[in-house]
């Protein structure tokens, strides 16, 4: 049942992501406290896309064990541009546990009660009504993603090592950032239900579990720092939550799936972990202590940056939806997830630092290198305010600190 | 302050913003001399609050200048007294911050939860006690 992630030939990555999960172990059962049965293959998806709603169809969807990962082409990596965004350089999603058949039985389900009125119109030559085509998309929507699961893991990093263990151009291996994240395609059916700022979706809590244990084998901050270890202690993960609003999963403004936010986790000390949030302190910092009941006794420290905001837009609080990082629109703000990953890539830049820093040094310098607010990185200019600041957030150290040093020239 | 007096609006507006620039950059500056300069030639009408306490954030790292402008302007602390403690701590200035929890313009405790609370906790030397009474 123990699956391990595959990443091709690359056996210095396999090395470093090797994840394995049986779930017939006791020592793997999961906050819920369910187990998944052995004979997990059987279970079917739930019959209705709502029932993906319900935590016990959740965990037997899932068995968290990241079986398919898929290389990415290489040369994707060194697109990475200022202006752009990085491209993972591998992700994973989670294991199905159903069978084809049964998708195929949960489309007709979640399609049969309006399928034939919707093929009828169809074939009359009519157009159907506007929830209907809404309704057979979103179903469509949501049915083709599960193939590939709800939840996933995804890496990001910069540099690689060749399949020949050697060195690549820049001669060194970048930090790792993994990323725990969920699919909204696969989770319309969540979108406006009830969820409180202070509590944690079955989904999240899933989530965080995996990253938690991602950062028990880390070093702590605190550790490399001690030590003056030389490696990258890549001890920054990230995790997918839900954007609540008013009790409820805010919809995203561009579909009608819920929106969702990417935070960072940096393991500190051995028992603190800082909770980063790329944009708005206020999206994050209620799971305070939802997420400390499931932290294994570690304190979750919440980080505050002045006014409250790392990397925002200037007139209007930060609205990602519509950022799409390309050559065309390369004013676009970068998204939380993006900034999050340079947040990971920051961190770890800063804790094997050739002049040793303090905790809180790091994160002091952390602020002033990621953050394009005025009240921040107080070396900004007015009319930068909020304003893209993308080669700062490069994610080539050396872009980054010429991107920042060229700012504060202009102070 | 000065840019009162001036009928065209526009020029005022201009105006208004070069004098806040220089305030800015005296801040910036840690020019105690020239803010206070600045401030006595507008005969003392600048709102000091201005831009959501930009101005106090900046002087964070300056307690001679900061106590200026909260002596000037108690309402800079009074309306946005967590953002200075956070940008104080940020920049180690165990000065500011001990001022402004010891002053008590601003209760550190709704901070709690957060690396700046610690920060504040750290910086004091003593121990928590999560009263309200508790100072440094």
């Amino acid at each position: 049942m123990a699956k391990s992630i595959s990443l091709g030939d690359n056996a210095r990555t396999q090395d470093r992501i090797k994840l394995t999960f049986d779930p017939t172990k006791p020592e793997n059962s999961r906050v819920t406290g369910k187990m998944l049965p052995a004979d997990a293959v059987d279970i079917k998806l739930p019959q209705k896309l709502s029932g993906i709603n319900k935590e016990i169809d959740f965990v037997n969807y899932c068995k968290l064990s990241y079986s398919r990962i898929s290389n990415l082409n290489e040369a994707f990596i060194y697109q990475d541009k200022p202006e752009g965004s990085i491209t993972p350089r591998s992700e994973g999603y989670t294991d199905i546990i159903n069978s084809v058949p049964s998708i195929e039985t949960f489309r007709l389900e979640n399609l049969k009660p309006i399928e034939s009125e919707y093929n009828q119109i169809k074939a009359l030559g009519g157009k159907p009504s506007a929830f209907l085509e809404k309704y057979f998309e979103n179903a469509n929507k949501a049915i083709a993603s599960l193939h590939n699961g709800i939840i996933f893991k995804k890496d990001y990093q910069l540099h690689i090592r060749g399949k020949d263990l050697s060195l690549d151009e820049a001669g060194i291996a970048g930090p790792l950032v993994s990323r725990f994240g969920m699919d909204p395609n696969t989770l319309i059916s969540l979108t406006s239900t009830p969820l409180k700022k202070d509590e944690l979706h079955f989904i999240e809590r899933e989530l965080f579990v995996l990253a938690l244990t991602e950062l028990e084998a880390k070093s702590s901050g605190e550790a490399t720092i001690n030590e003056h270890k030389n490696n990258y202690p890549n001890n920054v993960v990230l995790m997918d939550i839900f954007v609540r609003e008013d009790g409820k999963i805010r919809k995203d403004t561009n579909s009608d799936n819920p929106e969702t936010h990417t935070i960072a986790l940096w393991k500190k000390r051995d028992k603190t972990i800082v909770l980063i949030d790329p944009s708005k302190v206020d999206y994050s910092k209620d799971l305070k202590k939802a997420l400390e009941l499931l932290a294994k006794g570690a304190e979750v420290q919440i980080h505050l940056p002045t006014k409250g905001i790392l990397y925002g837009t200037s007139a209007k609080e930060t609205g990602y939806s519509s950022i799409v990082a390309n050559s065309i629109e390369k004013h676009k703000y970068r998204d939380c997830i993006d900034v999050a990953v340079k947040i990971g890539f920051e961190l770890n830049e800063l804790q094997i630092h050739k002049n040793p820093l303090t905790l809180e040094e790091i994160e002091s310098a952390l602020n002033l290198q990621i953050s394009n607010q005025k009240d921040v990185a107080t070396y900004l200019q007015n009319p930068s305010h909020g304003l893209p600041n993308r080669a700062s957030l490069s994610s080539d150290p050396a872009t980054r600190y010429s991107g920042r040093q060229s700012l504060e020239i202009k102070k | 302050m000065k840019m009162k007096n001036f009928l065209n609006s526009n020029f005022q507006e201009l105006y208004e913003k070069e004098v806040y620039n220089k305030i800015e950059e005296a801040i910036k500056n840690n020019d105690y001399d020239k803010l206070s300069k600045l401030y006595t030639e507008e005969e003392g009408n600048i709102d000091l609050t201005h831009d959501e306490g930009h101005l106090g954030i900046l002087a964070a790292n300056d307690f001679k200048i900061l106590n200026f402008l909260v002596d000037k302007c108690p309402a800079l602390v009074e309306m946005y007294g967590k953002d200075i403690l956070t940008a104080a701590a940020w920049t180690h200035n165990d000065k500011i911050v001990s001022f402004l929890i010891n002053e008590k313009f601003v209760n550190h405790h709704e901070l709690e939860g957060t690396n700046i609370y610690d920060y504040c906790v750290q910086a004091s030397g003593n121990s928590d006690s999560h009263s309200e009474d508790s100072s440094f």
